[in-house]
């Protein structure tokens, strides 16, 4: 009487960690950083053609409500400033998206004397998405990546204790 | 076995006087007679001077053993009201355990880093400056008084529309219709007034008299 190859095919077992982050990425709330064209490309994947929706996301305005930053646009260096407040505020777990070339490197106008090279140089970023605009589909799977990176995250563990294995 | 009806009787009337039904039998039995099938349907635990006494056939009693012991040891009204009640108090104490067990789950698995700026007032990125205490519109508390008093006469007049039915099958639909229409009539009157005075009124307007070209030029 063992319990190997017992349970029938619709019992999901899983560990903890596993299920706190599936619970996380199955419902991550982003706050709307539009600051320029991306914006535009950010709400059409929102829309009913590309839907986001479906994967559990929702928009917030307000960084305390929120999961996920997107920055979609160029950052200025007036708005780097607030970039980096905003994102302090926003309680853990928290992620950043670069989309668009602007946000990524400065893209266009990395020659200006008033923007920002990337939003990397204020807050840290887990997924760049490339493109100018990226196309909804395009953001789509960069949320998708980003999810697969939530799935390896590990929140129980005390951090010493994976830094020394 | 038929129902000796003289014998029940004087049953009956013996075990009144006496005022306690004493039979040679274990507790469920204690209802029955042996002898006449009586079974004792009353509303309280012993048999009193205002106890009723039914007879019934051996056989029915029988079928009639449990309910009538059920309720002649258990004050049925009683405890059905009690049942009810104990219905609301598991639905309550479930419903405190529900919340408290998802508040407590969230607190096992957050995580919890205070930081100055993470704890700092949120106004868009920029530094806060200023009161967040700014005034409060009067308009929100005319509304919710006359809410108020309009949400109690529903509710006053829902037990009326509740029992309507029993009276007009007694023939005096019409005056409980009436008395309803003067109470409904007395808030009217209150509604009439609220209406006139602007009360109800979202965006006011200013005056005419005060909208004179002196102070508008004294605004500007």
């Amino acid at each position: 009487m063992s319990l190997i190859n017992s349970l029938p095919g619709n019992v999901i077992t899983t560990n903890a960690d596993a299920f706190l982050n599936w619970t996380r990425k199955s419902s991550v709330w982003w706050m709307l950083f539009g600051l320029a064209c991306c914006a535009i490309e950010m709400m059409q994947t929102q829309g009913p053609r590309a839907d986001v929706d479906r994967f559990g996301t929702a928009p917030r305005m307000s960084p305390r409500q929120s999961d996920l930053m997107i920055v979609a646009g160029t950052l200025t260096l007036k708005m780097a400033l607030r970039t980096r407040i905003l994102y302090e505020q926003m309680p853990e777990p928290r992620y950043v998206v670069s989309m668009g070339s602007c946000a990524n490197c400065g893209g266009l106008f990395q020659l200006a004397y008033s923007v920002c090279d990337g939003v990397d140089k204020v807050i840290p970023v887990d997924v760049y998405i490339p493109g100018c605009p990226p196309r909804p589909e395009a953001l789509t799977e960069g949320i998708l990546k980003l999810q697969e990176k939530m799935m390896k995250e590990k929140w129980l563990v005390r951090k010493e204790a994976v830094a020394a294995a | 076995m038929r129902v000796d009806g003289e014998r029940c009787k004087l049953f009956a009337r013996a075990a009144r006087e006496a005022r306690t039904l004493t039979l040679p039998s274990p507790a469920l039995r204690r209802c029955v007679g042996e002898d006449a099938g009586v079974v004792v349907a009353a509303k309280h635990r012993k048999p009193t001077r205002d106890t009723e006494f039914r007879c019934v056939s051996a056989a029915d009693a029988q079928l009639t053993l449990r309910k009538a012991c059920v309720s002649w040891h258990s004050d049925s009204q009683d405890i059905n009201m009690l049942f009810q009640f104990a219905n609301v108090l598991v639905f309550f104490v479930l419903a405190v355990l529900f919340v408290g067990g998802m508040l407590a789950l969230g607190r096992l698995v957050r995580p919890d880093n205070p930081e100055h700026v993470k704890l700092s007032t949120y106004e868009c990125g920029e530094p806060p400056t200023g009161n967040a205490w700014v005034n409060f519109n009067i308009r929100f508390y005319m509304v919710a008084l006359i809410f108020v008093v309009f949400d109690v006469e529903i509710a006053f007049i829902y037990p009326v529309a509740v029992v309507y039915r029993e009276w007009v099958m007694k023939g005096q639909g019409l005056l409980v219709f009436m008395e309803i229409l003067v109470f409904l009539g007395i808030l009217f009157v209150g509604l009439v007034y609220v209406w006139v005075k602007g009360d109800l009124e979202w965006l006011k307007r200013v005056p005419a008299a005060d909208r004179s070209e002196d102070s508008m030029r004294k605004a500007a």
